[in-house]
């Protein structure tokens, strides 16, 4: 049953599956609820960079990190966070144009990662739009990535949330200690 | 027998709107120290560190383990120090977590950020402090002229600001806090020596005191009213000082305390 979703048990469960291509109807990439196609290509390319594949573990991109801040924006109460993150990425187009002559996804790998260079350069202190937008997409990343079953599981190598047998603390009982004498 | 558990704050607000011929000040409010001697703890001042020797160890089962701490008051109890009175206790947190907290604090991006985080996770140790804000008549709440609740109830009106003590004693917290990294070769990544706002605890304590004068405090030994000896107040609004520590438990020993004094008052056929 390894891909299926429950909505796909709950039609074979109901015997409707003949009648349903489960499989050939689940797209590759969902629909984006808030960003635009062309926006959503290009979080995902920002993300890949910020926390990439390395020896050790799948990057952002495998964890599907775009899809979480993609929903987490479309969800949010208040429109603001998502314009200004809307905002931030045309923001990374102009500097891309500025150092490039072009949009940052028609950008080769090595100029997108010195856009992305240079909107990090003041982290500490941001200043230039760029800059502010960097901490704001960093910020989300880091969150949709540490957060998410690579993230917690492959990556950082979780060992918690399991059945313990044994105290796994300090016995502090276990250590001779010498009380004061309480009449003094 | 009326038992007032309103919480601290609002205990008090609602005796003092309980006014009548009997109790032109509020009830219970003959000694005019309901509201006053309001105390809390300040907090702020604290550190974050990084133990060097678990960088990029193996990851550790830490949940269930007890990487939280907690330092009992060490300040002015056989040393006192000329600045200021009284002290303050730090709690304390280390040890791998579910989620990297380090993920929000490392700089850079990459490679090279992914592997930071990845290294450094449950490498840090960090604690706050609790300080004690003393019990001072001037810091108290009283009821707001104007300003009412939407269901037309005035509310409360603070006058409360900390006190130099406050200030020298989060000085020296922050001090303190180095002084034990440094002692103990954790590797001090910041300090934090900003004051949190007045009220920043949520820990309201003390605007009925307890006491054996009634013209000096509000209720007695057993949480009642001075005037009026069917009404006990036994939330956070009889400590006479807020101490340093978590108050939870002591308004409930003070509470457990009245329980039993209103058991025995009843056995012996006096309520």
């Amino acid at each position: 049953m390894e891909g299926h979703s429950r909505r796909d048990l709950l039609r074979v469960a109901a015997g409707a599956v003949a009648a349903v291509p489960a499989i050939a109807q689940q797209p590759a990439v969902a629909a984006p609820k808030f960003f635009t196609p062309v926006e959503f290509r290009m979080v995902d390319e920002l993300a890949e960079i910020i926390i990439p594949a390395d020896d050790h573990s799948p990057g952002a991109r495998a964890a599907k990190v775009a899809v979480y801040m993609d929903q987490s924006l479309a969800e949010s109460f208040d429109a603001e966070p998502r314009q200004k993150f809307r905002e931030g990425l045309k923001v990374v187009n102009t500097l891309s144009h500025q150092m490039h002559g072009k949009p940052f996804m028609d950008s080769t790998p090595q100029q997108r990662v010195a856009v992305v260079a240079r909107m990090a350069e003041n982290e500490k202190e941001p200043k230039k739009p760029e800059e502010k937008f960097f901490g704001e997409l960093k910020g989300r990343v880091a969150f949709a990535y540490y957060t998410s079953s690579i993230g917690i599981h492959q990556e950082m190598e979780y060992k918690g949330n399991v059945l313990q047998t044994e105290y796994a603390g300090f016995d502090a009982s276990l250590v001779p200690i010498q009380l004061p004498d309480s009449t003094k | 027998m009326v038992i007032l558990g309103a919480s601290t704050l609002e205990s008090a607000r609602l005796m003092l709107l309980s006014k009548s011929s009997a109790h032109p000040n509020g009830i219970g409010n003959s000694s005019n120290h309901v509201g006053h001697n309001f105390c809390e703890h300040v907090m702020g001042p604290g550190i974050n560190g990084l133990v060097k020797d678990l960088v990029g160890k193996p990851r550790t089962l830490d949940d269930g383990r007890p990487g939280s701490f907690y330092l009992a008051r060490f300040r002015n109890l056989t040393d006192k120090r000329s600045d200021f009175i009284r002290g303050y206790g730090f709690e304390g947190s280390s040890g791998t977590t579910m989620i990297p907290g380090n993920a929000f604090e490392t700089l850079g991006f990459g490679s090279s950020y992914k592997k930071a985080v990845r290294d450094y996770a449950g490498a840090y140790i960090s604690m706050g402090a609790f300080g004690e804000v003393l019990p001072r008549y001037e810091n108290g709440v009283s009821i707001d002229p104007v300003v009412k609740d939407k269901w037309g109830i005035p509310v409360l009106k603070f006058n409360y600001k900390f006190s130099d003590n406050e200030k020298k004693m989060a000085a020296d917290m922050a001090a303190s806090a180095r002084e034990m990294f440094e002692a103990s070769g954790i590797e001090v990544v910041s300090v934090n020596r900003e004051i949190l706002t007045e009220g920043w605890s949520i820990h309201e304590l003390g605007t009925s005191r307890m006491g054996s004068d009634p013209k000096t405090s509000v209720l007695n030994q057993f949480q009642q009213s001075h005037d009026v000896p069917n009404l006990l107040v036994v939330d956070g609004s009889s400590h006479v000082n807020a101490s340093c520590q978590n108050p939870t438990w002591t308004i409930m020993a003070l509470c457990w305390r009245s329980c039993d004094h209103i058991a025995e008052e009843l056995r012996k056929g006096n309520v």
